[in-house]
């Protein structure tokens, strides 16, 4: 894919370009918001990501800017300001994700993955209502789930859990992430409490079969895939 | 944490004016001046009488004198004369007798009958039968009584019924008086007190509405200079100087995530690039550093977020609740938890009949203080044991509560380290060894100070009881 980052700080930039073009990535950095502003309007990217404090033009009023001149490229604000209130109005400016600073960079990748991904299969307007990986197979429209043509019981969150996996099957998805998808509730939930419901799905998904699909990804989160 | 008493009804109407002050000191100058009024009138009153009656008295005795010396030089025969003419030129209000009292026998007078004085001196009489005037009958009269040599008695005097009429005059006129300044500083004294109470209850309104975070408000100036256009300014630079300091602590805040976060994520992103490319054990001692790189961060987080919940700053986005759901949530969220340690979560939703479900809270907020709450419960209550939950809806308050109760069956907290555990970075001393930073229940204690509600603990013998009450409405 490729990428702009807009980031005045030149150590985590270089982190980020490292980590990103390790995983095959193209990045384009810019330190100032102005020249940021002029390449995100002038070139094409799958995924930008902006910093909100810049010099000269501000993340913020360069996503509305964005967003004013029918730019949809999906934008993930990178930001040390934490407040729910600050990271409401930064999804308000048209920002699609919001990301706070200091972050694990499996974090960061996670989410420019699952933007990218979206941003490319939009083309395709077709709305599924199946989801299908190896032999497990969710029915979005019943809640009815079988593996190996075994009916699989779940409850609420544990379907919750699953269907937000598959809908981004092979890409990790962190824990902040499940906790803002699945319980849609915004902030840090500093427990423990999401790795026991994921331990619980996988005694369901996973345990009774030979091949288990759901893998922790050290530091990162989760992953099903086959 | 405090509620507004909100005035509903005549009753409390009139109990909110009678604990107004205004009032009050009203109330106590309209005394002070029906009484200081009361006397002064009453003095006026006593000393004409007094004045009135003197004069009388001064008439007789002068009267008196004459007589005596008219008896004492030429005898009785002129005396008797005197009196004739006297009685003659002037009206009937003056009173003669002169008569002997062994035998009973009138001399002269205009008396009928002798009246029966028992000695010398002043007296006040009905002239009811002494008289044959019929309209003197009901009359008083002042008498002076003198013995004269030979066995002779002389009685000079007045009737006084003018006089008494003029002092019912005069107390009449003075009831009057009294009743026109009565009415007069009442209506006087209410005048002052609503215009005073008005006032006032703008000043107080406008400071409520900014109190509830309407921060840029500024009570209005009503351009009079007066003293009460000083106090209003007085708070409003008082408000302003406020606002500039809340809007710092915004700033500080702001700038320290900056100039905090920045260095932090440099640090955490060395820390994960060394952490590629070395061995397993160094993989393993920057995997802890990392972890205390968060554990910071949270700390730092927690601190922030406390500071702006008790400036007031923060309103979040408050909407009604529906607590039933949101407990639904929060138990199903920390069920699975609770199993794995072997306690018995239980959720026994709502106590009473009625049919309120809702809060008037931000959802968010809410939801947070429950996690941090059973957080605890989860990690100080050993294994068998029980947390139950339930609400109910009270309405004994002046804004209807909900009130939730957090019930485990761990150690409890001592009674009296139960206001302390609110306090930022406590921590009971037995659990310094467990994890945590000690602001979880600071962090609660803001999130429901800032709803207006209250947070308790109680002894579940043995355990802890949290119990939360949140206000229904705004």
């Amino acid at each position: 894919m490729r990428i702009l980052l807009i980031e005045d700080d030149q150590s985590v930039a270089d982190f980020i370009i490292k980590g990103l073009t390790e995983n095959n990535h193209v990045v384009d950095h810019q330190t100032d918001g102005k020249d940021g502003l002029f390449f995100a309007t002038t070139e094409s990217y799958d995924v930008m990501i902006i910093d909100r404090m810049l010099p000269n033009i501000e993340g913020l009023t360069i996503i509305r800017t964005l967003r004013a001149s029918n730019i949809k490229t999906p934008v993930i604000i990178l930001s040390a300001l934490a407040d729910v209130e600050q990271r409401v109005e930064g999804l308000q400016s048209g920002a699609d994700d919001y990301l706070v600073k200091p972050f694990a960079f499996s974090e960061l990748q996670a989410r420019v993955e699952i933007l990218g991904k979206r941003n490319t299969s939009s083309d395709g307007v077709h709305q599924e209502t199946q989801l299908e990986l190896a032999d497990l197979k969710i029915d979005l429209l019943t809640h009815k789930v079988t593996r190996a043509n075994q009916d699989i019981n779940l409850l609420a969150t544990e379907y919750r859990l699953l269907e937000y996996l598959m809908r981004h099957a092979g890409q990790v998805v962190s824990r902040t992430m499940l906790f803002e998808h699945v319980w849609d509730y915004n902030f840090d939930p500093q427990t423990n409490v999401i790795d026991v419901h994921m331990s619980r799905l996988r005694k369901k998904i996973d345990k009774p079969f030979n091949k288990p699909l759901i893998q922790t990804v050290r530091g990162a989160g989760y992953v099903i895939k086959t | 944490m405090s509620l507004k008493p909100e005035p509903s009804g005549f009753n409390d109407h009139f109990k909110k004016v009678i604990h107004n002050s205004t009032f009050r000191m009203v109330f106590l100058y309209f005394v002070l001046f029906i009484l200081s009024s009361f006397i002064l009138l009453s003095f006026i009153y006593w000393s004409t009488v007094s004045y009135n009656y003197e004069q009388l008295d001064h008439h007789i005795e002068y009267d008196m004198e004459r007589l005596q010396t008219i008896y004492n030089v030429s005898g009785v025969e002129k005396l008797k004369e005197s009196i004739e003419t006297s009685l003659k030129q002037k009206n009937y209000d003056s009173i003669y007798l002169l008569f002997n009292p062994q035998t009973k026998t009138i001399l002269a007078g205009n008396l009928t009958r002798i009246p029966e004085l028992d000695k010398p001196g002043w007296h006040i009489i009905l002239l009811d039968g002494l008289t044959d005037n019929p309209q003197q009958k009901t009359h008083s009269a002042r008498l002076l009584l003198m013995p004269l040599p030979d066995n002779l008695m002389l009685i000079n005097g007045l009737d006084i019924e003018s006089a008494h009429k003029q002092e019912h005059m005069i107390f009449n006129s003075l009831i009057t008086g009294i009743a026109i300044t009565l009415l007069l500083g009442a209506i006087g004294g209410f005048i002052i007190s609503i215009s005073t109470i008005k006032k006032i209850n703008l000043i107080n309104e406008t400071i409520n509405q900014i109190s509830d975070g309407n921060l840029n408000l500024r009570i209005h100036l009503r351009g009079t200079d007066d003293d009460y256009d000083l106090l209003a300014r007085n708070i409003n630079e008082m408000l302003d100087q406020t606002h500039k300091l809340m809007q710092g602590i915004q700033n500080i805040s702001n700038n320290i995530a900056h100039d905090l976060r920045t260095p932090l994520t440099r640090l955490r992103s060395r820390l994960e690039a060394i952490q590629q490319n070395c061995s397993a054990e160094t993989s393993k001692g920057i995997s802890q550093a990392l972890q205390e790189t968060d554990n910071l961060l949270t700390t730092f987080n927690a601190m922030l977020r406390i500071n702006k919940l008790e400036s007031g700053a923060q309103k979040g986005s408050f909407s009604q609740v529906n607590i039933d759901q949101l407990l639904n949530d929060v138990v199903e969220f920390y069920e699975p938890l609770a199993e794995e340690k072997g306690l018995k979560l239980i959720n026994a939703g709502r106590q009473d009949n009625s049919e309120h479900n809702t809060i008037y809270a931000d959802k968010g907020m809410i939801f947070q203080v429950f996690t941090n709450i059973l957080d605890n419960a989860i990690k100080y209550t050993p294994e068998h044991g029980k947390i139950r939950i339930e609400y109910k809806y009270d309405m004994s308050r002046k804004t209807p509560e909900m009130v939730i109760s957090i019930a485990d069956t761990g150690k409890g907290i001592p009674a009296a380290e139960r206001k302390k555990v609110l306090e930022p970075f406590y921590r009971l001393e037995k659990h310094r060894d467990k994890q945590g930073n000690g602001l979880g229940l600071s962090l609660v204690a803001a999130i429901i100070q800032l709803h207006k509600g209250q947070i308790e603990f109680k002894d579940n013998n043995p355990g802890l009881v949290v119990c939360i009450s949140l206000p229904c409405s705004c």
